[in-house]
């Protein structure tokens, strides 16, 4: 299955858990929401930024990102290359479902049904912005913090 | 160590890493073998007998470990403080900030009020500062830091501590003293 598949069988599945009525002990899987919705975005975001040259270095999947940019994770790889290659508001939103994933067991897994819809707004900029021109999605020099 | 969240600041921050040297050697730190692989491996070449030189050897290495040590969670925690810094500027609130200094790859937790992490604006600029700290921590010292932000509310403080997040500053509690000092 091609990446950009992958995403969007991923994406179906969190809106899936999202809006129907598919519940365990009475409670929906806001959690898992969030957790497939972060899957869905490095499908999306891999499909769309990779190949990729950096530090001349031709990579067409993500162990040769790693390599290039000579980072020990493929993790911190993935986001540098989107902070790289995508504008703020797409970068951003990409780190905050990372977090959201990885760091909901500090929170006791305890997701509201606002935070599970901001993730799928979140992913759904993510698909827009991956079928948008490269050009129109690039960083640019404004989007830096500034003070 | 209790899972309590200690009041901050430089000082405090310092008095930490310093009670936790020991811990050091115990690990690989920004690109150095463990000290007790490389002695171990200098031991089985040192044929001349030179017990000093030996020695001389480890506790250069135990150093130089140590200074990579400091140098590099002063950097995590000037780097944290930055982003807290930041976000008060732009009048967004921090509650709490946690470090685990001593992994090979630093990591921090930074916490804020569950409605922040809704706000559209505030994701966005809070991650492009966070963003900038990481780029300049690695070109630093070609290692990574993994720092993110976290919901307060049901926030298990014991989970952090018992992941590796040893030191805490409840920066909400020492606010409120702040205040209240003024009056």
């Amino acid at each position: 299955m091609s990446t950009r598949k992958q995403g969007e069988r991923n994406s179906k599945l969190s809106n899936i858990l999202f809006t129907e009525n598919i519940t365990f002990e009475g409670k929906k899987f806001y959690d898992w929401v969030i957790t497939i919705s972060f899957y869905s975005a490095i499908h999306f975001l891999e499909d769309f930024i990779l190949p990729k040259t950096i530090n001349l270095q031709q990579c067409k999947n993500l162990n040769e990102v790693k390599s290039a940019y000579k980072m020990p994770g493929r993790h911190e790889a993935r986001e540098r290359l989107v902070w790289d290659n995508m504008n703020t508001e797409i970068a951003a939103y990409y780190s905050w479902l990372d977090n959201k994933s990885r760091f909901s067991r500090y929170t006791t897994y305890k997701v509201t049904i606002t935070e599970a819809q901001k993730a799928q707004d979140y992913l759904n900029k993510i698909i827009t912005a991956c079928a948008l021109p490269a050009a129109t999605v690039a960083p640019t020099a404004g989007d830096q913090p500034t003070t | 160590m209790n899972p309590e969240i200690i009041e901050g600041g430089t000082a405090l921050f310092y008095k930490y890493i310093i009670q936790h040297q020991d811990q050091v050697s115990k690990h690989y730190i920004d690109g150095y073998y463990h000290v007790d692989v490389v002695a171990e491996a200098y031991s089985q070449g040192f044929k001349d007998g030179k017990e000093s030189g030996k020695k001389d050897f480890l506790e250069e290495m135990r150093k130089n470990t140590l200074e990579k040590f400091f140098r590099r969670a002063t950097q995590v925690y000037v780097l944290t403080k930055t982003v807290v810094e930041f976000l008060n500027r732009n009048k967004y609130k921090v509650d709490s900030i946690y470090l685990d200094v001593l992994a090979q790859c630093p990591r921090v937790i930074i916490s804020v009020n569950d409605s922040l992490l809704i706000d559209d604006d505030f994701v966005k600029s809070s991650y492009a500062k966070i963003f900038e700290m990481k780029r300049i921590f690695s070109e630093l010292f070609d290692s990574n830091l993994d720092m993110g932000l976290v919901s307060s509310g049901n926030l298990n403080d014991a989970l952090l501590k018992a992941d590796g997040f040893g030191y805490s500053e409840n920066l909400a509690i020492n606010e409120h003293k702040k205040t209240r000092g003024k009056k």
